[in-house]
């Protein structure tokens, strides 16, 4: 479960942002997450309450939205959506994808109080 | 001047607005967009693990990230492969939640071993081989075998700066194991089945691990072997000989 260390590093990225951008306070924070990072939701969502306390993100809601993962036949390059426990390519049958997105998890966005 | 916070007293403050006054001063709702090179959560540990593989590859030292979970065999595999090769062009990264025991039955062989204890993490980050590297003498080493954390979930995600990877998996874990935890299988450039001597005594059906395997990596083979009994490791250190010259003819052609 690295659900809290993914937590953890969003929190760092989350205030960085938001000192860059002068937000006193978040409220809302978006992240898109890949099909193919392996993140359980509702832990993850537990994870970050915790890891926000004490800094200004603490109690901002976390909106997560999932990215379909996208991967490119190294065989025979075909482009398709591999599956979390199935890389296999609809077109040859092998399972050699370069993987070309929904292996990440993404920092979209930060909503707060912005200081004038 | 503002009733709430008292702030901006010599503007007057005297504008017609809607928003809040908290204590930090005047704010304003706002959002904002991060920008696509900021965005990755775990980008600096990619772009530390990019700086370590770059200079590893730089000094022709091939590092490994062997997977598994615990009990498989990692141990006993990097004990098995120091004893047979000179130990002294290898050093050993080994993370465990606590104790060195594994660093402890791997001294002596003449390789750098340095234990890296997690504490409650649940696997290793790049972050933490890169200051365990900084102990290590890398003058003249070949190898750098990087033992994480046994656990088949969480170091899955995590890019440590290795050249490849090695997923492990062991008789007695069962033949389901590939279907259960495919991200560390998918992730693997070799997969390992160890303790093949237990099978004239436990079942297990390796038909159902190649099938699951065929689904999810064809790219990496299936070396079969015994750490501790021998059998198959001959193919273990020509798989790891090669693995380097490949790694080092590709550094060569850029």
């Amino acid at each position: 479960m690295h659900e809290m260390s993914l937590a953890v590093s969003l929190v760092r990225r989350v205030v960085a942002e938001a000192s860059k951008a002068n937000l006193v306070r978040v409220t809302e924070v978006d992240v898109q997450v890949g099909t193919l990072q392996a993140v359980e939701p509702e832990l993850f969502g537990e994870a970050f309450k915790a890891a926000a306390l004490g800094t200004r993100a603490e109690g901002a809601d976390l909106r997560v939205t999932a990215v379909r993962a996208e991967a490119c036949c190294l065989i025979c390059g075909e482009t398709y959506e591999p599956a979390w426990a199935d890389f296999q390519c609809p077109a040859c049958g092998q399972a050699e994808p370069q993987i070309l997105k929904g292996r990440d998890m993404l920092l979209a966005a930060v909503s707060g109080e912005q200081n004038d | 001047m503002c009733d709430t916070c008292g702030g901006h007293a010599a503007e007057g403050h005297d504008h017609p607005h809607t928003h809040e006054h908290g204590p930090a001063g005047h704010t304003h709702p706002a959002r904002v967009n991060v920008s696509p090179a900021q965005a990755s959560v775990l980008g600096d540990n990619s772009r530390l693990a990019k700086g370590i593989r770059a200079e590893l590859t730089q000094r022709g030292i091939l590092m490994l990230n062997l997977t598994s979970a615990p009990g498989s065999g990692k141990t006993a595999l990097l004990h098995a492969t120091l004893s047979a090769e000179d130990g002294g062009r290898s050093a050993v990264l080994v993370g465990d939640l606590e104790t060195d025991r594994d660093a402890a039955r791997l001294r002596g062989l003449g390789a750098q071993v340095l234990q890296i204890n997690t504490g409650r993490g649940c696997h290793l980050s790049a972050a933490q081989v890169s200051a365990g590297l900084d102990q290590l003498n890398l003058e003249g080493l070949e190898y750098v075998f990087v033992e994480n954390v046994g656990n088949m979930a969480c170091p899955s995600d995590y890019d440590l700066g290795e050249h490849g990877r090695v997923a492990m998996l062991s008789l007695p874990e069962g033949d389901d194991k590939v279907a259960k935890y495919p991200g560390l299988f998918a992730a693997a450039d070799v997969v390992l089945l160890n303790k093949i001597d237990l099978a004239s005594v436990l079942p297990f059906n390796e038909d159902l691990l190649r099938q699951d395997l065929s689904r999810l990596n064809t790219r990496a083979p299936l070396l079969r072997l015994s750490a501790v009994g021998g059998q198959g490791l001959e193919a273990w250190w020509a798989w790891l000989k090669n693995c380097r010259s490949k790694t080092m003819q590709a550094k060569a052609l850029v």
